[in-house]
């Protein structure tokens, strides 16, 4: 009698047990930005993360990563930090975006690999490999917060996720109030530089959705482009209040402020030319950057906010660390 | 009817120059135009300084004569290289000198940033052409087909080399590469002007005083020699200077094609292969089809077309009518 | 005067002398020939004359100098070369070619001035080819080619004129045209005609002097009647000759082998 329990305990045990398996190890499918269907076991358990390294400290994903790009460890504050903080965390690196280490990548045995859609030829030679790519390039903050979601689920974050989104909802609102109060007719017009100084943000991406939404106006904004190489009689053209300049480029506001053929800009002659700090658009820091860029345009409207308090309250709320930690390892 | 067609040649750029300053996205009116231009040279009007004024002055001008100056160096350097391998279908590409210097540019945005773009795409412009010289000299002697070879292999080393810059670099520095790669005059100021002149200059200015000599240096190495030309050494002074003046151009806007393959034989098949007319109208010439071609380039659309398309674009279905026209006699045989 | 002595030239790293110990002279205002089968080292000898080879033995004096010490440059005011074939990469006109010979004369930094178009004028006239000056080299007939060969090097005002097979690519009446005009001008102008020929009858009919050149061998020089016998044409050229004199002229002609070709039709039946 007690043996046939027993047995019946046992069959229940290893039942239990298996269903428990094969439930934590469903299969999630989903689209990445090429269009292409990826059907992959959750959570996963070995990533190589090239681009989305941010979101390791953000969610946590130590345990779960298998390497990063090399440009984490050389150029990403946060990531820096982390690891100088605790060497024991350190990664396999596996080359940047565009000149993946294959080899690197194989002997790492990953589930699967976050990469950028920079170089469709690279995710081509490590998909023949049999390897699984997720290929992202947000063009909107919807479709960054869909990438951040299916971070969650194939990482089993997805309260994490949550959050994150919360936090940055947070910023994005509080932009969102002040900047509603701007009469249309006071919006400032606002040119995001890039590589070269007439290169200019254009329609598509989030950059255009930023200026959009913290209030400007994008001159190029109707060009449907990511971006467009323009003369500078056209920035002349717009005369726009204010340029920001991308963290990486070669070139200092200085170099704008001091070129004659720029002089006559409207930002120039109000000195309202800023080089963004090195962060990326692609990580939760894009409420920070918005935020940084609204109050650079219209200071009046955030005249009570303290920049670097929400940065840090940002900062520890989202990455578990503070800014003062961090800011060390920035880049100038 | 010849003297008419040279003229037409020598106030080409001329005209269009002219007339490119008077266009852009700005819209200047012509009276404001002329009144910015002749108060700059003549300060008869009192100006104050102003958006127009900056917009002609500090950025048509320049990019007008950044255009022209560029353009007589690559087809310069093109007669130079027709006439050295008696083949109207050579061109500053197939030495390697622009790859060369492309390279010399890419590695100094990729990885030097603080470094003189213009003094390393020169140092290795020169040093392609070296290499393609010395390899095809191995030969005993240079002829034309074992440097058009070596040409072709140096030209692809060096663009092997760029990929290779492209793939290590940081993807987002990698954006002015490429553009840069494809040739703009977006960026043109005083300074790249002062660059490029002297370069065309120091290039341009032997060349011209020994063009008539290329008659006599396109024809075969034995008759040439017979004719009491030092044939080695001849090729490598005009070598050397052409591709100091190509060099120069490349660094200050990228590759831009076409012009140094099509402008001396058009202007061939219009007055004569006599290189002591060719050269100097080819100069023009070039001159003028480049502002041409960057004034299309930076006006027909809302953004910058880079010049290097419209010069392919515009310049090979014309050069294949010509080509067409011309029969067997636009080859030269 | 020109006098080659002691020739011996091969190529570099080969065991066979292609000119062996080549001695001879060419007299002013004389045409003389180079003669000899395909494969005689005419071509050779040319080159080696010319320039464009050098002979590891021997010496070239030209009135005196010493040719092969000197520079490409001095070489050119000396010599005048007429190629046998000049294929222009671009279509000059006639002028611009003649205009060339006077590049020994021009500066490196230099174009021609208006003695060198003269000179290329003058030259193009004493040819009697003046009318054809703007006409593109590569549309006139063979013969005229030739003439404008010739009258670039006339522009060089070079005291020798060195022409290698200028009759090959010639039909009959522009071969006769060519060499009479060579000759002529070997005599007006007082200058040294040199030329490599292979038709014994041509050589026979235009040369002062004739050079027999065999297996890179002088075999005999001196004038035409005196040196061309049939015993010694059969060793040069392996075919079998008569010479026939006729009013002061001599025709060399082949006597063929017997065979049904030669005999009448109806003889062969």
């Amino acid at each position: 009698m007690v043996c046939r329990a027993f047995h019946k305990i046992l069959t229940l045990w290893i039942l239990v047990n298996l269903w428990i398996g094969v439930a934590f190890a469903t299969p999630y499918t989903f689209i990445d930005k090429r269009g292409k269907r990826i059907v992959i076991n959750v959570p996963v358990k070995r990533a190589v993360i090239v681009i989305s390294y941010e979101l390791i400290p953000a969610l946590n994903l130590w345990d779960q990563v298998a390497g990063v790009s090399t440009w984490a460890e050389e150029h990403c504050d946060i990531y820096k930090a982390f690891i100088s903080l605790n060497p024991k965390l350190k990664k396999p690196t596996v080359g940047v975006g565009t000149n993946l280490n294959i080899e690197a990548i194989i002997k790492l045995k990953p589930d699967l690999i976050i990469t950028w859609t920079y170089a469709p030829q690279v995710i081509k030679y490590l998909e023949s490999k049999g390897l699984k790519v997720f290929a992202i390039y947000p063009d909107s903050l919807k479709e960054f917060y869909q990438v951040l979601k299916i971070h969650g689920k194939l990482f089993g974050k997805e309260k994490r996720v949550e959050e994150v989104i919360k936090e940055m909802d947070k910023i994005f609102n509080l932009i969102k109030k002040r900047v509603a109060k701007i009469p249309p007719e006071k919006r400032k017009k606002v040119i995001y530089l890039l590589g070269k100084p007439t290169t200019v943000s254009a329609g598509i991406g989030i950059t255009d959705e930023i200026i959009n939404f913290i209030g400007g106006i994008n001159p190029p904004g109707f060009i449907k482009q990511r971006y467009a190489d323009v003369s500078i009689e056209r920035i002349l053209l717009w005369n726009p209040d204010v340029i920001f300049i991308w963290g990486y480029a070669g070139y200092t506001p200085e170099w704008i402020l001091n070129n004659s053929q720029w002089e006559h800009i409207k930002a120039v002659k109000n000195k309202q030319v800023y080089k963004l700090p090195h962060w990326s658009t692609w990580s939760p820091r894009v409420a920070l950057v918005a935020l940084y860029m609204a109050m650079k345009i219209y200071p009046e409207y955030f005249k009570d906010i303290n920049f670097e308090k929400i940065a840090d309250n940002f900062y520890c709320k989202v990455f578990g660390i503070s800014y003062k930690q961090v800011k060390p390892y920035e880049e100038l | 009817m010849k003297n008419f067609k040279a003229i037409f040649l020598i106030f080409s750029p001329l005209v269009i120059g002219w007339i490119a300053l008077f266009l852009g996205a700005y819209k200047v009116n012509p009276l404001m135009v002329l009144k910015i231009i002749l108060n700059e040279v003549f300060h008869v009007f009192n100006l104050r300084d102003s958006a127009e004024k900056a917009i002609i002055i500090d950025i048509r001008l320049p990019r007008v004569l950044l255009a022209g100056i560029v353009g007589a160096s690559l087809s310069g350097s093109g007669v130079v290289l027709q006439g050295i391998f008696r083949n109207p279908l050579v061109d500053p590409f197939i030495l390697g000198i622009s790859a060369g210097a492309a390279f010399g540019c890419a590695i100094t945005v990729g990885f030097f940033p603080h470094w003189s773009i213009q003094l390393n795409a020169f140092i290795f412009a020169l040093l392609a052409v070296a290499l393609t010289y010395f390899i095809a000299r191995t030969q005993g002697e240079i002829s034309r087909l074992p440097l058009i070879l070596s040409g072709v292999i140096v030209s692809a080393f060096f663009q092997a080399l760029v990929s290779i810059v492209k793939f290590l670099v940081d993807p987002h520095k990698l954006q002015a590469i490429v553009f840069w790669l494809m040739g703009s005059f977006s960026l043109a100021d005083w300074q790249t002007l002062k660059i490029a002149g002297l370069g065309a200059l120091i290039g341009l200015l032997p060349v011209y005083f020994m063009r008539w000599r290329l008659n006599v240096l396109s024809l075969s190495e034995d008759e040439a020699k017979s004719l009491g030309v030092n044939v080695k050494r001849e090729r490598l002074i005009l070598i050397v200077f052409s591709t100091l003046a190509v060099a120069t151009a490349t660094s200050v806007c990228g590759i831009i094609g076409w012009i140094g393959l099509m402008v001396p034989h058009l202007v061939r098949m219009t007055i004569g292969p006599d290189h002591k007319v060719l050269f100097p109208l080819s100069l023009t010439a070039g001159a003028a089809f480049m502002i041409l071609a960057d004034t299309i380039s930076r006006t027909i659309t809302n953004f910058d077309i880079p010049v290097g398309i419209i010069t392919a674009l515009t310049g090979a279905p014309f050069f294949l009518y010509l080509l067409k026209k011309g029969g067997k006699e636009a080859w030269g045989k | 005067m020109l006098e080659i002595k002691e020739l011996w030239f091969k190529h570099k790293g080969q065991k066979e002398d292609i000119l062996k110990d080549v001695s001879f002279t060419t007299e002013k205002r004389r045409l003389t020939v180079i003669l000899g089968p395909n494969g005689s080292g005419k071509s050779t000898l040319f080159k080696c004359i010319t320039g464009i080879w050098e002979p590891y033995k021997g010496s070239i004096l030209a009135d005196g100098k010493e040719i092969n010490k000197l520079s490409h440059l001095e070489r050119a005011k000396i010599f005048a070369v007429v190629p046998q074939e000049h294929e222009p990469a671009f279509p000059y006109s006639v002028f611009d070619i003649v205009l060339i010979g006077r590049a020994p004369y021009v500066g490196l930094f230099s174009s021609p001035n208006s003695k060198d178009y003269k000179k290329a004028e003058q030259a193009l006239k004493s040819l009697g080819i003046y009318h054809l000056r703007d006409k593109p080299y590569n549309k006139i007939s063979g013969g005229e080619k030739q003439l404008v060969l010739l009258a670039r090097a006339l522009a060089q005002e070079a005291p020798f004129m060195l022409l290698d097979e200028p009759t090959s690519n010639l039909d009959f009446k522009n071969q006769i045209k060519v060499l009479s005009k060579i000759k002529n001008l070997a005599y007006e102008k007082g200058l040294t005609a040199l030329v490599t020929l292979h038709d014994p009858n041509l050589a026979s009919l235009f040369a002062d002097k004739i050079i027999l050149i065999k297996n890179g061998k002088i075999v005999a020089e001196g004038e035409p009647e005196k040196i061309l016998n049939e015993k010694l044409i059969e060793e040069i050229y392996g075919v079998k000759v008569r010479i026939v004199q006729n009013n002061g002229f001599r025709l060399i002609f082949p006597i063929l082998e017997t065979s049904c070709i030669n005999k009448p039709l109806e003889a062969q039946k």
